[in-house]
């Protein structure tokens, strides 16, 4: 799946709350061995330094939500109007 | 003077995780982070440090640990190198622990309080840079010191439910974490420590007194319910006939809950939680109804509240709806 594109078609002003909501996704998701330590570990510095809500910070954040629980990064992304966004992920699935 | 708000976790969930909540806990307006501490989970040292390597202001300690599992010499150790970590951003939480649990590891709780004071003890002067020699009824040391200096005094709070342990508290404690969620026990811990605070010849703003209650909210009070009712089933479970008796609880009605959870049936347990035990046992609903619970205990007189286990349905966004709508509330 092409994640940079994917994230491409988030507009900026919604960069900042769509990798809070992917974050609650990651975190509540229950296969906690498909995420890699050292993806794990960029997560969280990305999180304190503010990286996170960066294109980079969330091209990696969605990478990780999709591969952690596919179905509500779907229902995140629907929630937050970015169609586009969720029928890529849909279509790449 | 502004409540302070803090929070308790579990880990039984990686390292990472852990953190990453203690980072979005940090970021809604958190002043403490709890971390609990069960041989069956993450280890709670290795865990703290993940968490304050981090996270940049919070203050965070163990919730609680005790004075068996881990001898005291070696929990001072551990404090020490944490607050290098983090200088000045650490507590020690000691308690005298769960006996179910010591006892499967083959652990006997022998005069509980004698253990935890003297743990304080040796712990406070460890950490001080001081050679201690120490006879006490339950530790003998015969000459120990820390090979590196630990700059700052590190609060002790001290686990309590009990009056002789809550008294205790008052007296040699920095601060006191109270595990219970109503406000008739909040009121009776609050006043029973603050006998052992006069006694000290402290003042009561002298000791942080914590509300350690379990804790869940949610928009639908019916959802933050839900996740409730299974946390309260196993405190109902391991709670004492008088404890069960002053909320009115039926302690028939405790037992089928304890048989059904000894023999793994949980719907059954879960389904035997009354609006009673609930209420008892823990705060939970819409932001709305847990700030006028919050705000109960404040009047009591405790200093932190502490949003426990389980938090939320969701976990995240309880944190969140935390920091947007209940601590703002409490800021003056």
């Amino acid at each position: 799946m092409d994640y940079p594109k994917i994230v491409e078609m988030v507009p900026p002003d919604k960069w900042a709350p769509l990798s809070e909501e992917l974050i609650g996704v990651i975190l509540g998701a229950k296969n906690d061995d498909k995420i890699p330590n050292n993806i794990a570990n960029t997560i969280l510095m990305d999180m304190k330094t503010g990286k996170s809500s960066t294109k980079q910070g969330l091209t990696l954040l969605m990478e990780v939500a999709v591969v952690s629980d596919p179905e509500k990064t779907i229902i995140a992304l629907g929630d937050m109007q970015l169609l586009k966004a969720a029928a890529e992920i849909i279509q790449g699935a | 003077m502004a409540l302070k708000f803090g929070i308790e976790f579990v880990p039984s969930t990686p390292y990472w995780k852990l953190a990453a909540y203690a980072l979005v806990a940090e970021k809604q307006g958190f002043n403490n982070l709890w971390v609990t501490d069960h041989y069956g989970n993450r280890n709670v040292y290795i865990s703290l440090a993940a968490a304050a390597m981090y996270t940049n202001k919070i203050t965070f300690g163990t919730g609680v640990t005790n004075p068996w599992m881990v001898n005291p010499v070696i929990t001072a150790q551990a404090i020490g190198t944490l607050n290098e970590l983090a200088p000045g951003r650490v507590v020690l939480g000691i308690g005298a622990g769960d006996k179910t649990t010591l006892e499967a590891v083959g652990i006997k709780m022998d005069k509980p309080m004698a253990a935890v004071k003297e743990a304080i003890e040796i712990f406070r002067d460890l950490t001080a840079s001081k050679t201690v020699k120490y006879e006490g009824e339950v530790f003998k040391i015969a000459g120990a010191k820390l090979n590196f200096k630990v700059k700052n005094k590190i609060p002790v709070y001290v686990g309590a439910q009990g009056p002789k342990m809550l008294e205790m508290a008052g007296k040699i404690g920095d601060g006191i974490l109270v595990n219970a969620s109503h406000p008739s026990d909040i009121g009776f811990a609050v006043k029973t420590a603050g006998e052992g605070i006069k006694q000290a010849g402290k003042k009561p703003e002298d000791v942080d007194v914590a509300a350690y209650t379990s804790f869940s909210i949610n928009e639908d009070s019916k959802k933050a319910v839900k996740a409730a009712t299974p946390v309260v089933a196993f405190i109902v479970a391991g709670s004492a006939p008088p404890v069960l008796e002053k909320h009115g609880i039926n302690p028939g009605k405790a037992d089928d809950i304890r048989n059904a959870l000894k023999v793994g049936d949980f719907p059954k347990a879960i389904g035997s939680v009354t609006p009673e035990m609930i209420n008892a046992f823990s705060i939970c609903g819409t932001p709305e109804t847990c700030i006028a619970k919050i705000t109960e205990l404040k009047k009591i007189g405790i200093g932190q509240f502490v949003c426990g286990s389980p938090i939320g349905p969701n976990v995240k966004q309880a944190i969140d709806l935390i920091g947007q709508k209940i601590i703002p509330a409490f800021k003056n």
